[in-house]
């Protein structure tokens, strides 16, 4: 984790203080985009920063040109790089295997020895941020015109790693008011939102991690209290680690004057699955919905297309967290139950009777809501069999 | 940021200056803290490092650290004698109140001090070769022992385990220059993979720690009131959380262990393939059943040999040789015997031949002196203690440390 390094804490400092030490705000935004690529070039090397460079470059151009077709093949560039990098070997696996088991391995062997072992640092959310960018200038939206405000909303270090997924126009207006003037308060809250980030991340999420991960193996042999104890620290592992890593990249900006989007708010207190996920990994789900759900025709083609469009969408929100079988079940898991939870009224009598109860006893859509989801998290850890068996364990004895 | 948050609460009362102020004295107090900390002995009772204060309970001691315990068990007047290497000479197998370097202290009488720092698995410049080092002038009558197996020496930089030791003493000026180590610290520190953050910023933290001295407050708060995470060795709360002070020395007792736990079939298998090989590399058998020694085998231990302490600490460095429990030997041919012998025999020369103090153990030790195939009992113990003393009080004698 790049932000428990010692050299995070050692350039954020210089980077804040040299950054409002500067007297003009153009030797600040000059000096960030330095220091960004200073932070990227650290921990990426070059191999790892030459792709991204690539697409950058690409992306302003093509996102300068203000044509569409420029901008669909960068877009298709961006996501073919994406799908090189992370995706290729499970997609050949995905595809080419049904057909030709022989080919499919020979493929992946190819894949494997051209490819390097990890893809680029980040490179999802580069892709992500490239993807909205160059979508929202083809539909009309105004280009960056400056190479370095472009760069800066590309490699902003405290986002680079973890997100949260950027838009720029609220990137940029925020940059160019927020590095205006030094703000004190910016400093203190960016600092408190940080120790709350180390305090979820260190204190929590890493000793709920080390106790999931003992447990595990005896996971069969545990009693019945110590199984949903189990998967109660599985789901606030994730929650306490992801949020934690989000609160400090939305500090560390704070600090330099930018706000960065939210990207939690008190998940695990969602009274439906469309609450939950109005409240979790909010700046990923947000851009599914603007880039994959509502350009697939949304809700805006009947309920068979509605009801299709959230499961590909969910299906791709769970592929952007890694190239596995797993993954892509639980997002079609949450993209059923996000379906049966808009849908669910439309039933002839048991709908509207089971949308009288929710209203008039929220706790059950919570309990039902939070059940969902943290069962859902065997689904996003482990292979489907296993999460299976532990599921049908916590309902055994 | 288009508006600024107002500021609520206590932070209304918060200027700018203040926080700053406020953030420097905070952070220059807790450097304080924690080179004072490591000033004094916290480590009451200390014997050696068991499990619970080791790197494999995920405690790391700092050179500070181990440099009070020093401070605290040799009078200026005394000889020190620090024990590194590994889980033989830290006497795994030998209950505490039992251990070879009470016997070695008891042998050796008040004008010397031994203190053992030895760690499970250690190369023989690991951590308590560092401590020895870093108190170099402050205890200049000093002798460091570690061991070795026949022909094999380690990298000058230890293993990765305890390289937290040597970092922290390379990073605060502690150690001597010493081309072989500092070429290959810098050559472990660039060697970066982008992805492997941890060894990239060991550099960074071993520096920063340096000034802020933030491992000795977090040891020092781990050790007395309470550890932050659980660990493969304590996983479960709230003991995972007590201050390591709490946890005892409880290493095994091979005497309380009965032979037939100790030896099953599978082990002895295995130990008895390791027996055999235990010099193999370095020799091939001649038409007579004699041996000679490959082309490069001591050219090659030599090499190693000499880079692995610093030249002006090779004459106080004893190095141990052992042999194979006699439960196994025994059952090797007669020429791989004498092989091993003869490996050792030229172990010795060539260690000493570098300047070091070099001696073989285990010749005339019983199956009953040795746990296991390599580690002893307390009364193996005992005859590697009477040795190591005779040894050292020779030493010492040379070194002008004492007069006869």
């Amino acid at each position: 984790m790049i932000f428990t390094t010692y050299w995070f804490h050692v350039f954020a400092v210089v980077v804040v203080a040299a950054y409002w030490l500067l007297w003009r705000q153009g030797l600040r935004i000059w000096f960030l985009a330095l220091a960004c690529l200073v932070f990227h070039y650290h921990f990426a090397g070059p191999a790892g920063m030459a792709p991204i460079i690539i697409l950058m470059i690409v992306t302003y151009a093509a996102g300068r040109s203000r044509r569409r077709w420029a901008c669909n093949t960068a877009m298709g560039l961006c996501v073919g790089t994406l799908c090189l990098y992370k995706y290729a070997v499970f997609l050949i696996g995905a595809v080419v295997g049904p057909l030709d088991q022989g080919l499919a391995g020979h493929l992946s062997q190819s894949a494997v020895s051209l490819l390097p072992a990890l893809p680029p640092l980040g490179i999802s959310f580069f892709v992500f941020e490239f993807v909205h960018y160059l979508f929202e200038v083809r539909r009309g939206g105004e280009p960056i015109k400056s190479p370095l405000k472009f760069l800066v909303f590309c490699i902003f270090f405290p986002s680079l790693v973890a997100g949260p997924i950027k838009r720029y126009p609220q990137f940029l207006a925020s940059l160019d008011q927020g590095s205006r003037q030094f703000e004190f308060m910016n400093i203190a809250s960016g600092m408190f939102r940080i120790a709350v980030g180390f305090f979820k991340k260190i204190v929590i999420a890493d000793n709920l991690n080390f106790y999931v991960t003992t447990n595990f193996p005896d996971f069969e042999s545990l009693g019945l209290g110590e199984r949903w104890a189990f998967l109660a620290a599985l789901s606030f592992r994730i929650l306490m680690d992801f949020s934690g890593y989000s609160d400090i990249a939305i500090g560390a900006a704070q600090l330099l004057g930018v706000r960065l989007p939210e990207n939690f708010n008190w998940p695990y207190f969602a009274g439906s699955i469309r609450d939950f996920w109005q409240r979790w990994h909010i700046s990923l789900s947000s851009w599914i919905r603007d880039y994959v759900y509502i350009p697939l025709g949304g809700n805006r083609l009947g309920l068979g297309r509605r009801v299709l469009n959230g499961l590909i969408s969910f299906a791709v929100i769970g592929l952007w967290h890694g190239p596995a079988w797993n993954f892509v079940l639980w997002g079609l898991y949450h993209g059923a139950g996000l379906a049966a939870c808009s849908t669910y009224s439309a039933v002839p009598v048991a709908g509207p009777l089971l949308r009288k109860v929710l209203q008039k006893e929220p706790l059950i859509g919570w309990v039902s809501t939070q059940l969902f989801v943290w069962l859902g998290w065997l689904l996003f850890f482990y292979p489907a069999p296993v999460a299976w068996n532990m599921a049908t364990l916590l309902f055994t004895q | 940021m288009s508006t600024p948050e107002k500021p609520t609460g206590p932070a209304r009362l918060m200027s700018p200056l203040g926080f700053a102020l406020g953030m420097a004295a905070g952070l220059a107090l807790l450097a304080w803290k924690g080179r004072e900390v490591a000033a004094h002995d916290w480590h009451a009772g200390f014997t050696r490092f068991h499990p619970m204060i080791s790197p494999e309970a995920m405690y790391e001691p700092t050179v500070d650290e181990m440099c009070s315990i020093v401070r605290a068990r040799c009078r200026p007047d005394q000889v020190l004698v620090v024990i590194g290497g590994n889980s033989i000479l830290l006497g795994v197998g030998q209950p505490a109140d039992k251990m070879w370097t009470r016997q070695l202290q008891d042998n050796l009488g008040d004008r010397y001090a031994v203190v053992n720092l030895a760690f499970r698995g250690a190369a023989p410049n690991d951590a308590g070769a560092v401590v020895a080092e870093a108190l170099r002038n402050e205890f200049p009558r000093q002798i460091y022992v570690a061991n070795e197996i026949p022909f094999q020496s380690g990298s000058p930089i230890g293993i990765e385990t305890y390289r937290f030791a040597l970092l922290d003493a390379y990073f605060k000026g502690r150690l001597l220059p010493w081309k072989p180590r500092d070429r290959a610290i810098s050559s472990y520190l660039r060697a970066t993979d982008y992805r492997d953050f941890g060894v990239m910023d060991l550099e960074v933290g071993a520096k920063l720690d340096s000034w802020l001295y933030f491992h000795n407050f977090w040891n020092w708060i781990s050790y007395n009131y309470h550890f932050t995470f659980g660990t493969p060795l304590m996983p479960h709360a709230p003991e995972a959380f007590w201050p390591r002070s709490r946890f005892e020395d409880k290493e095994n007792d091979f005497d309380s262990i009965p032979f037939e736990t100790r030896f099953t079939p599978q082990v002895v298998a295995t130990d008895l393939n390791i027996a055999r090989s235990y010099t193999a590399a370095f020799y091939r058998q001649n038409r007579d059943k004699s041996w000679t020694r490959e082309a490069d085998a001591l050219d090659s231990f030599l090499r190693s040999a000499r880079a692995e302490f610093p030249d002006p600490l090779k004459r106080r460095t004893l190095i141990l040789v052992g042999r194979n429990n006699p439960y196994y030997t025994k059952q090797l041919e007669p020429e791989i015997q004498a092989r091993d012998e003869l490996a050792i025999a030229d172990t010795l020369g060539a260690l000493e031949s570098l300047g070091y103090g070099a001696v073989g153990y285990g010749r005339d030790f019983s199956e009953e002196d040795f746990g296991d195939r390599s580690h002893l009992t307390t009364s193996g113990g005992a005859k590697l203690a009477a040795i190591v003393a005779s040894k050292l009080e020779a030493m010492a004698g040379e070194l002008n440390y004492i007069k006869p």
